[in-house]
């Protein structure tokens, strides 16, 4: 998706494939889970971009993430994929450095974030008593993308709380999310 | 002090000796019953023992157990007519992933369990990105919209509603997104000769990972993982 070869004579592309730009979507998984997600429009189909985070428990200010890139063609069937684990580094796990295929443990890895944000954040939210309501769709408003950004303003107000855990400022524990922590970027 | 081989040799036979008989590490993945504000009940809020065993469904890991690293589940039912099958979850939960891809805009990721049931459902949803800044501004011009000293467009978008209340796309409709993305070069054609920026759109990892991925929101790999 990326063309230019760069410095080093190496695209940075992950498919190779020009994207119509103004075709781009994004998205979150669950409606309000911080798992972000893009899809963009190529000639013979579309790719998507998703990016998990999982729980931080320790505190460690850094936040294991789990990307997927996948490429589909027109009528939605997978032409390939590649996961990555910016934890790679864990000697246990023994990960090369670049993507890894559908059915590798990086993919399953993957899965499992995202699942686990799916039961975390409804295990939260129940416990918290949050309230449930509908909105209607009126006039071009979107009420259910209304009522999902409110959920997700407060999952990102749960993960960056100023006073978290550790009066460290950086949100509740397990955080999972990432928006706030001294290595991140923002993330949703 | 002069080189002393033989004092080396001998502390590299003596790590040598230890590594022979070490157990392996195991990292557990971390486990969300452990948190004081999750615990059931009258434990609700306190730290204690989550667990009663190392059995299954016991909620521990027993040491050489295996846990969600190892990722050679037996596979359970087949997807739904309709849905791809995307994999597996790890051998702890050994879920069948099964997605609905046909639609750009919508879909899910539906996990199964080995008896086919449903165990869970994420579902996705999509929105455009792009914004037609000539549609922007309600029509008085980026420049005439900001430079305003009063909420100019704050009052004509209550104006034009009327008596009802703005609609959504009205409003997100008023200027276009700001986005922060990185990686972009000019020498790109992909980007149309925009301008360098630096950074990236989204968490960068571990600071000892070797993984350091980075991704912009148009999918480029800016740290050229490859």
């Amino acid at each position: 998706m990326d063309q230019w070869p760069g410095k080093y004579q190496r695209s940075k592309a992950i498919f190779k494939d020009p994207i119509v730009e103004n075709k781009t979507l994004e998205g979150l998984w669950g409606g309000h889970l911080p798992i972000v997600s893009f899809t963009y429009t190529i000639p013979d189909g579309f790719i998507e971009w998703t990016a998990v985070p999982v729980e931080d428990s320790s505190g460690s200010i850094e936040q294991r993430v789990f990307f997927r890139l996948l490429k589909l063609d027109a009528t939605g069937a997978p032409v390939d994929a590649r996961y990555y684990d910016t934890y790679a580094y864990n000697a246990a796990d023994t990960i090369p450095a670049h993507g890894q295929p559908a059915g590798s443990k990086t993919a399953a890895k993957f899965y499992d974030a995202v699942l686990a944000q799916q039961e975390f954040w409804s295990a939260t939210m129940e416990d918290e008593g949050t309230m449930e309501f509908e909105l209607p769709d009126h006039n071009e408003t979107d009420g259910e993308l209304l009522r999902q950004q409110a959920l997700h303003s407060i999952v990102r107000d749960m993960i960056t709380r100023t006073g978290g855990s550790g009066n460290n400022g950086t949100g509740l524990f397990p955080k999972y999310g990432v928006t706030g922590t001294s290595s991140a970027k923002h993330f949703s | 002090m002069g080189a002393q081989p033989e004092a080396v040799a001998r502390l590299m036979a003596r790590l040598a000796e230890y590594n022979s008989t070490a157990v392996p590490v195991i990292f557990l993945p971390n486990d969300p019953k452990n948190i004081p504000a999750l615990r059931p009940g009258a434990e609700k809020g306190s730290w204690g023992p989550w667990c009663t065993g190392p059995g299954p469904g016991e909620g521990c890991h027993a040491p050489g157990q295996k846990t969600d690293d190892d990722a050679t589940a037996p596979a359970p039912a087949a997807c739904p007519a309709g849905l791809t099958p995307m994999g597996n979850t790890s051998a702890s939960t050994a879920l069948l992933v099964c997605e609905a891809l046909h639609d750009r805009r919508s879909g899910a990721l539906h996990f199964i369990d080995r008896g086919g049931s449903l165990h869970a459902t994420v579902a996705k949803r999509y929105t455009s990105v792009f914004v037609d800044e000539s549609t922007c501004w309600l029509g008085l011009g980026k420049s005439k919209a900001l430079s305003s000293r009063a909420d100019l467009l704050g009052a004509t978008l209550l104006s034009n509603a009327g008596a009802m209340d703005p609609t959504l796309s009205a409003v997100s409709g008023l200027a276009p997104p700001m986005r922060y993305n990185g990686g972009y070069n000019k020498q790109d054609p992909a980007h149309g000769g925009r301008a360098v920026v630096g950074g990236g759109h989204t968490f960068v990892g571990s600071r000892a990972a070797n993984v350091d991925a980075v991704f912009d929101y148009l999918g480029g790999d800016t740290r050229q993982n490859g």
